[in-house]
C-alpha cells in the first residue's frame, strides 16, 4: 500500500548539481512496470533536485517517462521532452488557459503545474481526446460550428470544454460562460464555442433570427 | 502527430442556427479545412517547430521608457552550463522592450536562468508617456457661422495591443547550403524575401513555411522581422536549429500596437440635420515609431459639409505602431459616430434617423433599416430619460473598406488520378484562406471540394499576398478561380480531342463530366486520359467583380449605475463583401472583429507607468481581454445582394463596433463616455457629471 | 524557472522544522503553487528548496471539509474548487462559496488551497516587477503612490499601497475563523489578528512567525452570510472592490451584523462602523439598507486614480448583505 505521504513515481536518486535540462523519453509498455516503480517510495527526507529527477507519467493512455529538473513545468514537459505540442504555452501565468490539461479527472493549467508534482497521474491533453481515428463530440461540434480561428486557443477551450461537460453533461449557456472564463481567444470565437458546447452535450445552439419580412 | 489521431470527418457539416445567412455564400455547409488538424492538436505551429539539438534565444530589453545600459555583467549568466552566447550592446534606449542584444543557450528555461542572472546598469532617463504629455486638448475651431447648433468635444482611445496567442518569431534550420524557415507571420512571401541575406543563401536555397499562424491581426507582415533575422543568424552560425520566439510581455512590448488617438472636433448643424461646418483635429501617440498614427475621421460615409481635418502624430517613449485590424478606423468610428450621437442629442433628432438621413450610400440606409428591426430598435428609450439602476441603451456604427485588385498568384493541378492541387504563396492567418481557395477551385471546375488538395503557406508556392489590409481574398479568389477555370478548360480539350468533339460541348457538374448536357464520363475516369503530367492552370489576373465591403452594427447594452459596469447584451453586425465564399468562416470574421471591437472599448489598455514608462501591464492578467463571461449574443449578418466579386472582410468587421457600443453607453446613461476604455471609473464619473 | 530542490515532508511539522532549517539558503512552502509559480517565474524570489505539502494532511483531518455541529473546518489543502462546489458549505457558511466560485478560473481553483490563498502575496504590478525596488522588496519607495494607482488601496495611510487579494480572507472574517498552526509557540491566530498594517511591517503582510505552517482553519457557521465582489471583466479578473457580511437576522430584521471589505486595504478591512449602521435594518427597505451602506467608505484616502472604489464599496457592501439575507435575485450581477 502506497505511503499516501509520497507521491508515486519517483526515482530515489536525486543528484546535486545542475546539468541543465535533460530529458530521456521511455514509452513503457503495460501498466506492470509503472505500478512497480509506483511503489519505489523516497525514504526519509531526501531531496528530490536540484538536478534532474525521474518521473512517470500517464499521458492520453501511455506510460511514458522523462527526466527532468523539479522546476520544469507538466507544459515544459508536454512541449519539449514528450512532443505534444497540442498543449500551448501563451501566458505563462495561468491567466489565458491555453495550456489547460485533464490531470487524474480535474482540469488543470500546465503552466502553472510542476511536472513534479503531477508525476504518477494520468494526464490527458487534446491529442487523447480523439480515440482510434473518432474524434470527440466536443471536437465535432466545434469544427461544425467554426469555433475556431487561427485555432491557438482551441487545444485549450477543447480540453476545458471536455472536462467541463464531464462534470456538468447539460449546462446552461450561462454555466458555459462562467466554466470557460478562464479560457481567452483573441481571434474572437467565443459565439461559436458556446454554440458547439451546446449541441456537444445534445442541446440545441443559439438560434439567431430568421431574418425581417 | 500520432498515427490514431489521424481521423476522417466529412467537411460538409450543416448548422442551422442562423437561418437568415443560408442561401447567401457560394458553400453553406463546408467547415473549415484545416479544422481537424487544430482541434486535434496536430497542427504545428513554428513556436511547435522544437526540433532536435534546438538552440534557443530571447532579446535582452530595456525595462524602462528611457534608459541608458551603462554597463553589462554577464559573469553569472555565462557559467550557467547550457548557455552558448551572449551579446548585449550598452545603448540609450527610448521604450520598455527596446532590445539591446540577445541570451541564447540549449533550452527556454536556460535562457530564461540566464537572462535572471545578468547584472545590468540602467541610467533612467526622463520620458513622456502619452499624447497629452506633448499636446494639450486642442479646441477644434472651425467655420461654423452657417450652424444653428454648434457641438464641440474631445475623444480618446488607448495603445491597444494586438496579442496574438502565438507571439512572434519562428525557427530556422540551416544546413549551410540550404535552409527551411518556419515564421509566424502573415505574409510568407515577405518573410521569403527579406530572409536570404542574414541566412546568407539564395531564394532558391531555402524554403519558408507558415502552414499555422496564431493570430497577427496586423502585426506579423513586412517581412521576417527581427525575431527571425536573430535566428537565421544563429543558425547558420552555430549550425542548429534556433527557436527564437517573443515570450508574452515581449509580445505585449515591441511588436506593434494600434496607436492611441485624441480627436478634437467643433461641428455646426442646421436644424434639419445637416452639418454645415467644422473643424476636426486628431492626434495619433506613435511611441517611438515614424508614422502610422493617423485617425481616419471623417470617414467619408457621412455628408459633411466644410469640414477640415488635420492630423498630427505625436511621439513618447513607447513601442511603435504596426497595422492592426483596420489600422486608423475603430478609433475614428468611435469619435464620429459618438459625435454623431451627441449632436443629434443637441438638436433633438433620435440618432436612427439623424445617421440614416446623413450617411451618403444607400446600402447604409438598407443595412440601418435592417439591424434596427433586428436589434429591437423601437424598444429605445430617449438618451437621458431612465433613472433606474439598471439601464438599456441602442447604438448604431457604420464601417466600410475598400478592396484590392485581383493579383495573387494562383495555379491549380489537375492530376492524372482525379485529385485536384490548388496552390498559392499565401497563409492562413484564421481567416479561413485555406479553406476558401478549395471552394473557389471546386465551384469554377464543377467538383465536389472532397477532390481538392489546397496547397498554403510555403514560399515554393507561386507568391501571394500577405493577409494584411483584407486584400487576400479579393486578391486571389479571382486568380485561383481563373486558374481553376484554365485548367478545367484544358483537361475538356484533351476530352474533345480524344473524343473528336468540340471542347465546348463538355462540361463539369458535381464530379461528373458532361457531353452535350449527358453524363459522359466519372471525374476519376476523365482525368484518367490525361498524360502523367496533369493540366495545369495558372493565374495572376481574375475578375475583380462587382461589391463593396460596408457594414452596420447594432448594439444593446445594459449599464449596472450602481457598478459602472457596461454589460453588452446583444449585436447584430450587419456586413457586406462581395461574393461570401464560404459561409462559416464568413461569419467567423464578423463575430470576431466584433469581439475584438467590443473589448478594446471596455477593457483593452497598454498602461505605462507615467514617472518611468514601463508597462506595467505587459501580461494577459492585468492587459485585459474580453473572455467568454463578458460575452453578448452576437449575431453576424451577410448582407450579399447578388454581388459577383469577393471583397474585404477581415477588418471592417472591426470598424463599427466601439463606436456602437459607446453609443448605446450614451443612450443608456445620458452621458457620453469620451474615452476608452469604457471601465466603471469612466461611467460613473459620467453618470456624477450628468447628475449635476 | 531558477532551480531548486522539493523536499517531501510528511507532515506539518516537518515541513515547519524544513521551513526553518538554517541550512538551506530559501525555504519555501509550495502548496497548490499558483502563487509561488507566479513569484518564481518573475524572479522574485530564489528558493533552493520547495517544501510541498500538497499530500500532507493535519491529525484530525476528517475531510477537506468537514461541518460538525457548531464547526466548519477546512484543511490547509483544500483546494478553492472543492470549497466552491461543498454543498456542506453552501448552508453552512455561504460567504466562502460565494467568495470563492467567481475568484480566478476554474484551472486555478483546482490547484490552488485555501491556506494559500490567504497566505498570497498581492498583485500590484510594481511588487510583481522584479525591476521596481518597491518598499515591500526592501527598497525606498511606494511606486503607487505617483504612480498608476488605479487598482490600488484606498484605506490607510501606506506606506504601501497595495490591496490584499484574497476573496477568502473577508469572507473567513466575517465568520469568524481562527487560522490553525503548528511550529509557532501559539496554535492558532484568529483571522482577524493574521494580517498586519504596512506601518507594521512592509515587508510582509501576514502574522505568521518564521517557519510557521497552517494546517486548518476553523470559523464558525454563519448560515446568512454572503460575499459580492465587482470586477471589471467578468471572466478571470481580479475584484476592484469586494465585500463579505454575515448577519444575524430576525425574520427580515438585521439584529447584528459583521463586515469585512476586500480589494480595498493592504488587509482585509473590516467595517465596523457599516456593521453599526444595520444594526435595526430591515433588508427589505431599501432606503434604510443604502443609507446604513453609505458610510463603507468613510475614513478613506483615495490615491489620485482610483477615487472610484470610495463610490464602489458602498454598492459591493449593500449587495452582499442582500445575497446573506437570501435575496439574491435582488442583485443584478
Amino acid at each position: 500500500m502506497p505511503d499516501p505521504n509520497q507521491p508515486p513515481g519517483f526515482s530515489r536518486r536525486s543528484f546535486m548539481k545542475t546539468v541543465g535540462v535533460s530529458a530521456t523519453v521511455t514509452t513503457l509498455s503495460g501498466l506492470a512496470e509503472a505500478h512497480a516503480l509506483a511503489r519505489e517510495q523516497a525514504e526519509g527526507e531526501a531531496l528530490q533536485g536540484p538536478g534532474p529527477v525521474k518521473m512517470k507519467f500517464t499521458v492520453n493512455g501511455k506510460a511514458s517517462e522523462v527526466s527532468v529538473e523539479p522546476s520544469t513545468t507538466l507544459a515544459e514537459v508536454l512541449r519539449y521532452s514528450l512532443g505534444l505540442t497540442g498543449t500551448k504555452i501563451i501566458c505563462d501565468r495561468g491567466a489565458c488557459g491555453g495550456c489547460s490539461v485533464i490531470i487524474d479527472g480535474k482540469l488543470l493549467n500546465a503552466c502553472m503545474t510542476l511536472a513534479f508534482d503531477v508525476a504518477g497521474a494520468k494526464i490527458t491533453t487534446v491529442e487523447g481526446l480523439a480515440q482510434g481515428g473518432k474524434l470527440d463530440p466536443v471536437q465535432e461540434s466545434f469544427l461544425r460550428h467554426d469555433a475556431l480561428q487561427c485555432g491557438y486557443c482551441t487545444p485549450g477551450f477543447i480540453v476545458a470544454t471536455r472536462s467541463f461537460l464531464n462534470d456538468v453533461p447539460k449546462p446552461t449557456l450561462d454555466q458555459i460562460k462562467k466554466a470557460l472564463g478562464g479560457n481567452i481567444c483573441r481571434c474572437g470565437t467565443y459565439t461559436n464555442i458556446f454554440n458547439a458546447t451546446l449541441e456537444a452535450s445534445g442541446q440545441a445552439p443559439i438560434m439567431d433570427q430568421k431574418g425581417v419580412s | 502527430m500520432a498515427s490514431d489521431t489521424a481521423v476522417s470527418i466529412p467537411t460538409n457539416m450543416p448548422t442551422t442556427n442562423r437561418p437568415m445567412n443560408l442561401g447567401q455564400s457560394m458553400d453553406d455547409n463546408t467547415s473549415r479545412l484545416d479544422g481537424v488538424a487544430k482541434i486535434t492538436g496536430a497542427a504545428k505551429y513554428s513556436s511547435d517547430m522544437i526540433l532536435p539539438n534546438s538552440l534557443f534565444a530571447r532579446f535582452v530589453r530595456c525595462p524602462f521608457g528611457a534608459a541608458s545600459l551603462e554597463s553589462v555583467d554577464d559573469a553569472d549568466a555565462k557559467k550557467i552550463d547550457g548557455v552558448i552566447e551572449i551579446d548585449i550592446q550598452p545603448k540609450e534606449c527610448q521604450y520598455d522592450g527596446q532590445p539591446v542584444g540577445h541570451v541564447a543557450a540549449n533550452s527556454p528555461m536556460l535562457v530564461d536562468r540566464a537572462i535572471k542572472a545578468l547584472n545590468l546598469k540602467w541610467k533612467k532617463l526622463p520620458v513622456k508617456t502619452q499624447i497629452t504629455d506633448t499636446v494639450k486638448e486642442e479646441i477644434a475651431k472651425g467655420d461654423v457661422k452657417d450652424a444653428d447648433v454648434t457641438f464641440a468635444a474631445v475623444y480618446s482611445t488607448p495603445v491597444q495591443t494586438h496579442s496574438s496567442l502565438e507571439t512572434h518569431g519562428g525557427v530556422v534550420d540551416h544546413h549551410g547550403d540550404k535552409a527551411t524557415v518556419y515564421a509566424s507571420t502573415q505574409g510568407t512571401s515577405s518573410v521569403r524575401d527579406g530572409i536570404g541575406e542574414p541566412l546568407g543563401l539564395k531564394a532558391s536555397d531555402f524554403e519558408v513555411i507558415c502552414e499555422y499562424v496564431g493570430g497577427g491581426f496586423g502585426s506579423k507582415l513586412g517581412g521576417p522581422g527581427k525575431e527571425l533575422t536573430l535566428a537565421a543568424k544563429l543558425s547558420q552560425k552555430f549550425k542548429r536549429p534556433a527557436y527564437v520566439m517573443c515570450n508574452r510581455a515581449d509580445e505585449h512590448l515591441d511588436t506593434g500596437n494600434r496607436p492611441s488617438s485624441m480627436t478634437s472636433v467643433q461641428i455646426g448643424l442646421k436644424k434639419d440635420g445637416s452639418v454645415v461646418g467644422g473643424e476636426i483635429l486628431t492626434y495619433g501617440g506613435t511611441g517611438v515609431g515614424k508614422g502610422g498614427g493617423g485617425v481616419s475621421i471623417p470617414s467619408g460615409r457621412y455628408n459633411f459639409q466644410n469640414v477640415n481635418k488635420k492630423h498630427t502624430d505625436v511621439s513618447f517613449n513607447g513601442g511603435g505602431p504596426r497595422p492592426f485590424r483596420a489600422p486608423g478606423h475603430p478609433q475614428a468610428a468611435f469619435a464620429e459616430e459618438l459625435m454623431l450621437d451627441e449632436a443629434a442629442a443637441l438638436i433633438g433628432m433620435d440618432p436612427f434617423t439623424f445617421k440614416r438621413k446623413l450617411v451618403k450610400d444607400d446600402v447604409y440606409r438598407e443595412m440601418m433599416d435592417m439591424g434596427a428591426k433586428l436589434i429591437g430598435w423601437s424598444d429605445r428609450k430617449e438618451t437621458g430619460t431612465q433613472k433606474s439602476a439598471m439601464r438599456t441603451g441602442y447604438g448604431i456604427g457604420t464601417g466600410g473598406w475598400g478592396s484590392a485588385n485581383p493579383g495573387g498568384n494562383a495555379e491549380v493541378v489537375i492530376h492524372q488520378d482525379g485529385s485536384v492541387e490548388s496552390r498559392t504563396g499565401t497563409q492562413d492567418i484564421g481567416t479561413g484562406q485555406r479553406t476558401t481557395m478549395g471552394i473557389c477551385t471546386a465551384d469554377s471546375i464543377g467538383i465536389p471540394l472532397s477532390f481538392v488538395t489546397v496547397q498554403i503557406g510555403r514560399s515554393t508556392l507561386p507568391p501571394g499576398p500577405g493577409s494584411g489590409g483584407s486584400v487576400t481574398s479579393p486578391t486571389t479568389a479571382p486568380t485561383m478561380m481563373a486558374a481553376a477555370a484554365q485548367a478545367k478548360g484544358k483537361l475538356l480539350d484533351v476530352l474533345a480531342k480524344g473524343s473528336g468533339g468540340d471542347a465546348n460541348e463538355f462540361s463539369v457538374k458535381d464530379g461528373v463530366v458532361l457531353r452535350k448536357g449527358e453524363k459522359f464520363l466519372a471525374w476519376k475516369d476523365a482525368c484518367a486520359k490525361l498524360t502523367p503530367d496533369g493540366v495545369t492552370g495558372s493565374a495572376s489576373t481574375g475578375d475583380g467583380g462587382k461589391g463593396n465591403s460596408q457594414g452596420v452594427q447594432f448594439i444593446k447594452v445594459v449599464v449596472d449605475c450602481e457598478t459602472g459596469i457596461v454589460h453588452p447584451k446583444h449585436v447584430i453586425a450587419i456586413q457586406s463583401c462581395g461574393r461570401v465564399i464560404c459561409r462559416k468562416t464568413a461569419e467567423s470574421q464578423i463575430i470576431g472583429g466584433v469581439i475584438q471591437g467590443i473589448s478594446y472599448a471596455m477593457f483593452e489598455n497598454k498602461i505605462l507607468d507615467r514617472n518611468n514608462g514601463a508597462m506595467v501591464n505587459p501580461n494577459l492578467e492585468w492587459y485585459k481581454i474580453l473572455g467568454p463571461n463578458d460575452m453578448p449574443h452576437i449575431e453576424p449578418v451577410l448582407w450579399w445582394h447578388g454581388q459577383t466579386g469577393v471583397k474585404s472582410l477581415g477588418e471592417p468587421p472591426n470598424i463599427p463596433t466601439a463606436a456602437a457600443l459607446a453609443c448605446a453607453v450614451y443612450n443608456a446613461i445620458g452621458a457620453p463616455i469620451r474615452h476608452l476604455p469604457m471601465t466603471p471609473d469612466k461611467v460613473l464619473k459620467a453618470l456624477e457629471g450628468a447628475a449635476s | 524557472m531558477n532551480s531548486f530542490a522539493i523536499a517531501q515532508p510528511k507532515s506539518y511539522e516537518d515541513a515547519s522544522t524544513l521551513a526553518k532549517d538554517k541550512s538551506y539558503r530559501l525555504a519555501v512552502i509550495k502548496a497548490g503553487g499558483i502563487d509561488l509559480l507566479d513569484h518564481l517565474k518573475e524572479g522574485l524570489i530564489d528558493p533552493d528548496v520547495l517544501i510541498d505539502v500538497r499530500r500532507v494532511r493535519a491529525a484530525g483531518a476528517k475531510a477537506p471539509i468537514d461541518v460538525s455541529g457548531d464547526t466548519v473546518r477546512i484543511e490547509a489543502g483544500t483546494t478553492l474548487a472543492e470549497i466552491a462546489h461543498s454543498a456542506e458549505l453552501a448552508k453552512a457558511a455561504p460567504a466562502l462559496v460565494y467568495a470563492v466560485e467567481s475568484a480566478a478560473s476554474p484551472q486555478v481553483r483546482n490547484a490552488a488551497t485555501a491556506a494559500g490563498n490567504l497566505l498570497q502575496r498581492p498583485r500590484c504590478w510594481y511588487y510583481r516587477n522584479e525591476q521596481f525596488n518597491c518598499l515591500k522588496k526592501g527598497g525606498a519607495t511606494c511606486f503607487a503612490v505617483e504612480g498608476e494607482n488605479r487598482y490600488h488601496a484606498i484605506f490607510g495611510d501606506g506606506p504601501c499601497h497595495i490591496v490584499h487579494p484574497s476573496n477568502l480572507a473577508p469572507a473567513l472574517w466575517v465568520c469568524d475563523a481562527t487560522v490553525h498552526i503548528v511550529g509557532a509557540e501559539q496554535p492558532s491566530i484568529p483571522i482577524r489578528y493574521l494580517y498586519h498594517t504596512p506601518d507594521k511591517g512592509v515587508r510582509s503582510e501576514n502574522n505568521l512567525p518564521p517557519g510557521a505552517v497552517i494546517t486548518h482553519i476553523t470559523c464558525k457557521p454563519a448560515k446568512a452570510s454572503g460575499f459580492y465582489a465587482i470586477k471589471e471583466k467578468q471572466s478571470f479578473d481580479w475584484p476592484v472592490v469586494a465585500a463579505a457580511v454575515a448577519l444575524e437576522l430576525d425574520g427580515t430584521v438585521i439584529k447584528s451584523a459583521v463586515v469585512c471589505a476586500g480589494a480595498v486595504a493592504p488587509i482585509p478591512w473590516e467595517l465596523r462602523n457599516v456593521a453599526s449602521a444595520l444594526r435595526g435594518v430591515d433588508v427589505a427597505d431599501d432606503a434604510a439598507l443604502t443609507k446604513a451602506c453609505a458610510g463603507a467608505s468613510a475614513g478613506a484616502k483615495p490615491m489620485t486614480d482610483n477615487g472610484y472604489k470610495v463610490k464602489l464599496l458602498p454598492v459591493a457592501v449593500k449587495r452582499a448583505v442582500l445575497i446573506a439575507a437570501g435575496r439574491k435575485a435582488e442583485v443584478e450581477s
